[in-house]
């Protein structure tokens, strides 16, 4: 069905149509935010809760830009609020979301170790990132999404993007340089 | 590391570089160790970066299933609360702080009981037109709820008549006017304290649990079901869920209160927790023939608000929700310029002339100047109420607020005082009476401010409200000044509760002013409710440029009140003028017979404020008047025409204001003619239309003439007048922003 007609529908009142549309969203929202760095349990919540924002809010979408648009403006709010929040301070889980990148199987058991050290660590240094930083790295470089979405999503000029992946990636190198260097003392 | 060499190892990473500019840049970094380095570890980043690009992270397929299932147990439980509230209304008994399981059994009792209160409408809504297309883990269910409703004899078919709702809506809205005074001393039937336990926030998950007995309760279909009298509660058709639920909720906690039958239902807003923004939806003033009713009566407004939130809206490039404009706050955004003659605490001014934009209308601009009491040197005792909860904490919000408060302590004398409160988990006083002569103690307890918790709203009013009157200054100004992104999501205490204690307050001459700060959670009803409570104003603040204007300005006249309950009664006469509309104000129109009744509360205009206000006019003889007349059989066609253009000094109409000073008791009332005169427009007539048609615009009003944005610019422009700070000028952006998104 059309997705317009769907959101109108929702509007309307209908609303288990909504369901449609979440099936539509849901991968697109769950990858964006899992590739942040997170738990597959904590991103499903993450989009569950970014849905349910979204439903809530439904009424002042209105047509201005795509729908994936918006939600995953939603999911990124949802997830910058999760990496600010006492919970993640907490428990600085992020160095578990490495369970979710398989390691090719053509390597040895010990190069895998030491990528899933090195993805440890980009995660690790990723959460501590500034939200505008963190948001521009993932969703170009780690999503492949152009910098002109980006710079729509952030309205920000395409300039500003370019300088905010490249700023996000010295501060990951120089971080991650550092907790290697911790880590071998 | 510098930026520059790095931003040329990203363009030479993917491939933007012309082959020699490679070749070179390429030969640059092999010549320095340092630079191979680092473009060692840059690539070595990003091909890590493209192995988790190339990796596709999946839902497993039941994802939906869930969402939707928390989306109803959320819409469930907030309809359970509306329902409870709903009975104990009719039956006037406050419950508050009993178990929620308790409130529950009654409600469920007496919906049992009542099973003829159902909204087919708001059935359908939440069920779906074609409850088999979903069925895979919805319908049977609802099938079955369908079938429970049947057999009760429920007539599903007969559609709710939603027409008359609006006329339903003011029948009991002026019954519960008239009904008020009489009521506020109602004995209560039941009333239990708050205890903090229970203020903790209904979870949706609870829910099961509090459900003592789901098989027998036909409990899980209630969310479907809505109360016919719930729909003129929310002035909406049927039950819109989610975030769009009807004003009036109670609060988060399942207590439930009568609603405030001093404010108007549609103002109240509601306390759905962690919403998105909120506004409370209304209509527009609507146009009047002087021959139905020649007498228009309003309580006057000096918030601004809306105007800075649109103006948040159009910034980021979205335009903001129709609901969130009032024109009336978008003219007095701006200052005009108004002779000062005070024998009054204000003088009165008018300008008549027709619409720039609408050939056929006219406009009459009102105008209201308070006089500079600063000068009188009042003593302040302010205590600042600082939301310090964890949706504070942003360099918009918590940042905001640490720089306007700054602002304001350097604006303030040493005869002053200051008190600071927060609140977020509970509530805390970091000051109590500080002299400002220890301003760095002040400086210093405001800088180191921090956000953390949930926000416990209540709790810091009471305990502002108690330093307040703790350190009141007999002859001097007592204000508590809210600043908060009005989220006021855990608390003991429902809406009606602070309403009525910050109604108490105002009484004992200390006054409210709440200042909203930052996006997200913005609950904007609640924050002009709370201000027009405690008569005082409510601001929002986007940057720290509107910080200077409110704390170094606006706040300093609103502080200082001038005169209170002001209110503006105008007589139009029927001789010259056909029809009326007043633009904006829409929520301040008062009855007839409000305007003599001192008991009647109203707006307040503080130190060198000015309030303005346009009317729509249309004169009789005109072709426009005919047109509106022609639905009449008998009205009688306009006189002769002539006479009323001829005669330039008639008079149109008659101004009468009433207001107090700000301590008395008794109201003064002030009379004024207004006649037609020749003078040409001034830059300031003008420039309020602009503001007036641009608000409309936005507002998409059902009464808009046939003007574009590209019109109210260029009409804008042309009236800039001095405007030394530059907002007259900023409007100009924010209209081309509307008229660019327009597209």
């Amino acid at each position: 069905m059309d997705e317009e007609q769907l959101i109108k529908q929702v509007q309307n009142g209908e609303t288990e149509e909504y369901r449609h549309l979440v099936n539509l969203h849901q991968n697109l929202i769950y990858r964006i935010i899992a590739k942040q760095g997170l738990r597959h349990e904590v991103a499903e919540d993450l989009a569950q809760e970014t849905f349910i924002k979204a439903f809530r809010g439904i009424h002042s979408f209105r047509f201005e830009s795509k729908f994936s648009t918006w939600l995953i403006r939603i999911a990124l709010n949802v997830t910058n609020g999760y990496f600010n929040s006492k919970e993640f301070k907490n428990q600085r889980s992020a160095e578990k979301g490495l369970s979710l990148i398989e390691t090719t199987q053509l390597k040895s058991p010990e190069e895998q170790v030491i990528d899933q050290e090195k993805f440890g660590s980009l995660y690790n240094c990723l959460a501590k990132l500034k939200n505008k930083f963190r948001e521009a790295l993932v969703l170009v470089a780690l999503d492949g999404q152009s910098y002109e979405f980006v710079a729509e999503l952030s309205s920000v000029p395409i300039g500003t993007v370019r300088s905010r992946i490249n700023r996000a990636r010295l501060l990951l190198v120089e971080c991650m340089e550092n907790s290697t260097m911790q880590g071998d003392k | 590391m510098n930026n520059q060499t790095t931003n040329k190892f990203l363009d030479l990473i993917e491939g933007r570089l012309s082959a020699l500019e490679s070749k070179e840049l390429l030969a640059k970094i092999k010549a320095s160790p340092e630079l191979s380095k680092q473009f060692k570890s840059y690539q070595e980043l990003v091909n890590l970066e493209n192995k988790i690009n190339q990796k596709n992270f999946e839902l497993n397929t039941n994802f939906s299933v869930k969402v939707m299932e928390s989306i109803r147990s959320e819409y469930q439980q907030t309809f359970i609360r509306r329902l409870i509230m709903q009975f104990t209304k009719s039956q006037k008994i406050i419950f508050s702080g009993v178990a929620t399981t308790a409130l529950l059994l009654v409600t469920l009792k007496i919906y049992q009981e009542n099973p003829e209160v159902v909204n087919k409408q708001a059935y359908q809504a939440t069920i779906g037109k074609d409850s088999r297309e979903n069925s895979d883990f919805l319908s049977p269910q609802n099938e079955s709820e369908r079938e429970d409703l049947k057999l009760k004899n429920l007539d599903l078919d007969t559609p709710i008549v939603t027409a008359p709702i609006a006329s339903k809506v003011r029948e009991q809205e002026s019954s519960l006017q008239a009904s008020r005074s009489k009521n506020e001393n109602t004995p209560i039937e039941l009333i239990q304290k708050p205890k903090k336990d229970f203020g903790q926030k209904l979870e949706a998950k609870q829910l099961p649990e509090t459900r003592i007995n789901d098989k027998d309760s036909n409990f899980k279909g209630l969310e479907g079901v809505a109360l016919k009298k719930e729909v003129f509660a929310s002035g909406d058709t049927g039950v819109a869920p989610g975030g769009r639920m009807p004003v009036g909720s109670i609060a988060t906690n399942g207590i439930v209160a009568e609603i405030d039958q001093r404010s108007r239902l549609s103002d109240l807003p509601t306390s759905v927790p962690e919403s998105n923004e909120r506004y409370a939806t209304y209509t527009e003033n609507p146009i009047i023939a002087v021959q139905q009713e020649a007498i228009s009566t309003f309580s006057i407004d000096v918030d601004t608000g809306s105007y800075t939130n649109t103006r948040r809206f159009l910034r980021m490039g979205q335009m903001p929700p129709t609901d969130s404009i009032r024109a009336e706050e978008f003219i007095n955004y701006f200052k005009y310029n108004y002779p000062a003659q005070y024998e009054k605490p204000f003088s009165l001014n008018y300008e008549f002339a027709p619409s720039p934009l609408e050939k056929e209308k006219f406009l009459l601009k009102l105008g209201i100047k308070a006089k500079d009491a600063r000068i009188e040197e009042k003593p302040w005792h302010l205590v600042f109420l600082i939301d310090v909860s964890g949706s504070m904490q942003a360099d918009d919000k918590l940042g905001l607020v640490k720089q306007s408060l700054t602002l304001l302590t350097n604006k303030m004398r040493a005869t002053d005082k200051v008190s600071i409160v927060t609140y977020a988990g509970s509530a805390g006083t970091l000051l109590a009476g500080t002299s400002i002569s220890d301003k760095d103690q002040i400086l210093k307890a405001i800088e180191g401010l921090t956000s953390g918790g949930s926000t416990y709203g209540s709790a810091g009013i009471q305990e502002a409200y108690q330093l307040a009157s703790k350190h009141f200054m007999p002859n001097g100004v007592n204000r508590v000044i809210l600043a908060t992104d009005g989220d006021f999501n855990v608390g003991t205490t429902s809406t009606e509760e602070l309403v009525n204690l910050i109604s108490e307050k105002r009484k004992s001459n200390i006054t409210l002013t709440t200042i909203g700060f930052g996006t997200g959670n913005y609950n904007e009803g609640m924050m002009e409710q709370l201000a027009n409570k405690g008569n005082g104003n409510y601001f929002y603040i986007d940057s720290f440029g509107e910080a200077r204007k409110v704390f170094e300005q606006d706040l300093f006249g609103t502080i200082e009140v001038v005169a209170k309950d002001v209110k503006l009664q105008i007589e139009f006469n029927p001789e010259h003028v056909s029809h009326y509309r007043l633009i904006g104000y829409d929520n301040r129109l008062l009855k007839k017979e409000d305007f003599n009744n001192d008991q009647i509360d109203a707006g307040e205009i503080g130190s060198s404020h000015t309030v303005t206000a346009m009317y729509e006019v249309v004169l009789t003889g005109t072709a426009l008047a005919e047109k509106l007349n022609s639905e009449y059989r008998y009205q009688p066609k306009s006189k002769e025409a002539s006479i009323a253009k001829k005669d330039l000094s008639a008079e149109l109409a008659f101004l009468k204001v009433r207001f107090k000073a700000p301590t008395g008791d008794k109201s003064e009332l002030l009379t004024f003619p207004i006649v037609k005169s020749a003078k040409e427009p001034s830059t300031d007539f003008n420039f309020v239309a602009a503001t007036s048609y641009f608000a409309q615009l936005l507002r998409q009003s059902q009464f808009l003439g046939d003007y574009t944005y590209p019109d109210v610019l260029a009409l804008a422009e042309k009236n800039l007048g001095q405007d030394k700070e530059g907002y007259r000028r900023e409007m100009l952006e924010l209209i081309k922003n509307a008229d660019s998104l327009k597209k």
